[in-house]
């Protein structure tokens, strides 16, 4: 069988750790079974889900704070509708990095379609390009790539926001293509309030019930992005805009 | 084949230290990144002390190394994921090339990978005639002017702006400008295309999940997303220490990787890779390949006093701590990995002897301890090569690097043990060291094997008395007093 020289090679690695069988091994996947760490664990979740409102404005507060080191704009709106506007205004402003046309990559997501600035934006020329084929084929693959690659603006959402470092967690789902957060020139992507977690600790805790709970896991790709693509290779000069996108919106939805 | 150029240390370390141009990059890299990183790792909630547990945390995946890696194996299969596990530097390269040529691809991207520097990747591609673009600016920078990269993360320190207008201008076809947004901007428009294009790319491993079975990339600019997003093909290298057992172990090791490689909080961008796309993604490799490479990895776990640095995550942070690598800069190590983990790891891995002149350099200070993120002990590494070459090791293959030495330390250290032929040895050095004396009194000019005492300073002539002839003395007085 050709096990690609698996077998070859951990036994190798057996050898070399003295490994004969007969040794009992710890179990490595659950070292938290001091029922301090348990405890810890249960406390954090319990936090995120029963944090005030209050103490959700004040981790807002904190990100827009860490936001600023890392040249990262986080702007909290009261309503979808407001961070729509906002949203247009920013692709009525902004400039396309290659070409002259203007055109917008969206994920198909419940947040962002019902800000529905479809009308608004073709009203202006604007083009949108949508990443919802349910299942995308390797035509439809090249097709997103190359119409992402000319966006000036990919909006997305998240599925976390971490407040102390402003570091936004997307996992990968049929419809939030990878593309979208990382071809445009600007990335915007919109959050609830409640997406808005303290600090790794708790994203690690959650992901942490989301692997018990025999949930979705990582999917084959999970990214968290800090800040706009950047550079100091040249006399650690910092320059925004290396690879990916040059400039990042968050827009927080508060609610009244 | 690997470049191996750990001989020429001397010359390459003469030529950093004479190089201006270095001298002022590396003082200012240190002054950025390393007093960052401690002052990092001092704000952390922690405290430093969390460096004690990371170190914890990597031994332990060590010394279980065949466990998670199968499971690291099997639950990338079963997203469509093939594993290739290599156990030299060949096997590796050869299969990538075959699966590059399966692809027909003619152009690679590259994210920036220690361990593709290791086994030579891009000079077999070359070989047969694939390009391979680096994407890492800095990376690029280097592969535009045909050099080899100087730092783990900052890989162009050694070039100015103007040094690199003139290379942009002449090979980017763009008026010469020493703007560095100007020159980014060049650079990403050139790759840009290189992206859309490339048919396969290439990346390293930071450190993979056993647990969820998960491989991770990190980046400031973004290229590892572009490389591991957009061509059809991913093939990812690990040298097979680069995994932990459990997802919130990664809680802790990357809060220390990013404060020890940059001194930030969090790096740029971080991404989990498990698998190829499946079906409803619109994006994302339709092929993912993971290698998993030995070269010689093994050995080093074998023997229980290497074992540690095996927890090595190859952040850089030593290097912006080392006063070496400050003064000498990268290129003198000679090999892929430079400063302390150099100084360690490489003479591990191309023969203790060859590359010995690596450990010898280093000044045993403990910076590069204090500076790990993961606590590693590479001064006592240091000094346990030094012992193998003073000494010889059969398990290491290593010939005593020099007899006269042993000798001469051999009856200094008859000498010592009594007290009588120490102070005849005194007094005949006290009078013998008189006949050298030079210009203002000073010792400035010693012959043969001595001369390295006095190639770059004078030294002081001995008391005429010493000090226990001296205390004596007093004491004597003091009765007669």
């Amino acid at each position: 069988m050709n096990d690609n020289g698996q077998v070859k090679f951990i036994n190798k690695i057996r050898k070399a750790l003295c490994f004969d069988g007969k040794k009992p091994r710890p179990d490595l996947f659950c070292p938290k079974s001091d029922e301090e760490s348990i405890e810890e664990s249960v406390l954090i979740l319990d936090r995120i889900s029963n944090r005030p409102h209050s103490s959700r404005i004040q981790l807002l507060e904190k990100m827009i704070d860490a936001a600023k080191l890392i040249n990262l704009n986080v702007i909290p709106v009261k309503t979808l509708p407001e961070a729509a506007q906002e949203i247009v205004k920013l692709a009525f402003e902004k400039q396309p990095e290659w070409g002259d046309e203007k055109s917008v990559a969206l994920w198909k997501h419940p947040l962002i379609e019902e800000m529905n600035i479809g009308d608004i934006l073709r009203k202006r020329n604007i083009k949108m390009i949508f990443s919802n084929q349910p299942d995308a084929g390797k035509t439809e693959r090249d097709r997103l790539i190359k119409e992402s690659a000319g966006s000036f603006i990919g909006i997305t959402s998240a599925d976390y926001c971490i407040a102390e470092t402003g570091t936004l967690v997307m996992k990968t789902r049929p419809g939030h293509a990878r593309v979208v957060s990382l071809l445009p020139s600007i990335h915007v992507a919109v959050i609830k309030l409640e997406q808005v977690i303290a600090d790794f600790k708790e994203l690690y805790a959650l992901f942490e019930e989301d692997l018990k709970e025999n949930g979705e896991g990582l999917t084959n790709c999970m990214t968290f992005i800090t800040g706009p693509s950047k550079t100091a290779d040249i006399e650690a000069t910092m320059v925004h805009g290396a690879h990916g996108p040059r400039e990042l919106y968050i827009y927080v939805v508060t609610g009244t | 084949m690997t470049r191996i150029a750990t001989e020429n240390y001397r010359e390459e370390a003469i030529k950093g230290i004479n190089d201006p141009v270095l001298q002022k990059a590396l003082a200012n890299l240190q002054m950025r990144l390393g007093r960052g990183a401690e002052e990092a790792y001092r704000n952390l909630p922690e405290g430093p002390g969390l460096r004690r547990k990371a170190h914890e945390i990597r031994m332990n995946a060590i010394e279980n190394l065949d466990v998670l890696l199968e499971l690291l194996a099997d639950k990338i299969r079963s997203r469509g994921g093939h594993v290739f596990f290599a156990e030299d530097a060949d096997a590796a390269v050869t299969y990538c090339l075959e699966t590059a040529q399966k692809h027909n691809v003619r152009l690679a991207v590259k994210g920036k990978s220690m361990i593709t520097e290791e086994i030579g990747l891009n000079d077999a591609f070359a070989a047969a005639d694939i390009e391979v673009a680096e994407t890492d600016l800095g990376e690029y920078i280097i592969q535009l002017a045909g050099e080899h990269p100087s730092h783990i993360i900052a890989p162009a320190i050694h070039k100015t702006r103007s040094e690199i207008g003139l290379l942009f201008s002449e090979k980017l076809n763009i008026p010469y400008t020493t703007d560095p947004e100007t020159l980014t901007r060049a650079a990403r428009k050139a790759l840009r295309e290189k992206f859309l294009s490339a048919g396969m790319g290439i990346s390293g491993c930071n450190i993979a999940c056993a647990e969820t079975g998960h491989i991770t990339v990190v980046s400031n600019e973004g290229n590892i997303r572009m490389s591991t997003t957009l061509p059809k093909v991913h093939v990812a290298f690990m040298g097979m220490e680069r995994i932990t057992a459990r997802l919130s172990d990664h809680d802790i090791l990357f809060r220390l990787l990013s404060r020890g490689a940059a001194a930030q909080k969090m790096a740029g961008y971080v991404s989990y890779i498990g698998g190829p796309r499946i079906s409803g993604q619109a994006d994302g490799p339709d092929e993912f390949h993971l290698v998993i490479i030995d070269n010689g990895r093994t050995k080093i776990l074998a023997d229980n006093e290497f074992r540690e640095m095996l927890c090595c995550i190859r952040c850089g942070a030593c290097l912006n701590m080392c006063p070496v690598y400050g003064e000498i800069g990268g290129h003198a190590y000679g090999y892929a990995y430079t400063g302390p983990v150099g100084a360690v790891v490489t003479p591990l891995l191309v023969g203790i002897n060859r590359a010995k002149d690596l450990c010898l350099g280093e000044t045993l200070c403990g910076a590069c301890k204090d500076a790990c993120p993961v606590d590693i002990d590479l001064p006592r590494m240091l000094l346990l090569l030094r012992a193998k070459l003073a000494d010889g090791d059969e398990k290491w293959n290593v010939k005593r690097e020099n007899t006269g030495e042993k000798i001469l330390y051999g009856i200094w250290s008859e000498i010592v043990r009594r007290r009588w032929a120490y102070d005849a040895m005194l007094n005949l050095s006290r009078e013998g060291l008189r006949l050298f004396t030079g210009k203002e009194g000073m010792i400035s000019s010693f012959p043969f094997f001595l001369k390295g005492w006095t190639d770059s300073r004078d030294m002081k002539l001995p008391a005429r008395e010493s000090f226990m002839l001296q205390w004596k003395k007093s004491e004597k007085q003091k009765r007669v007093k």
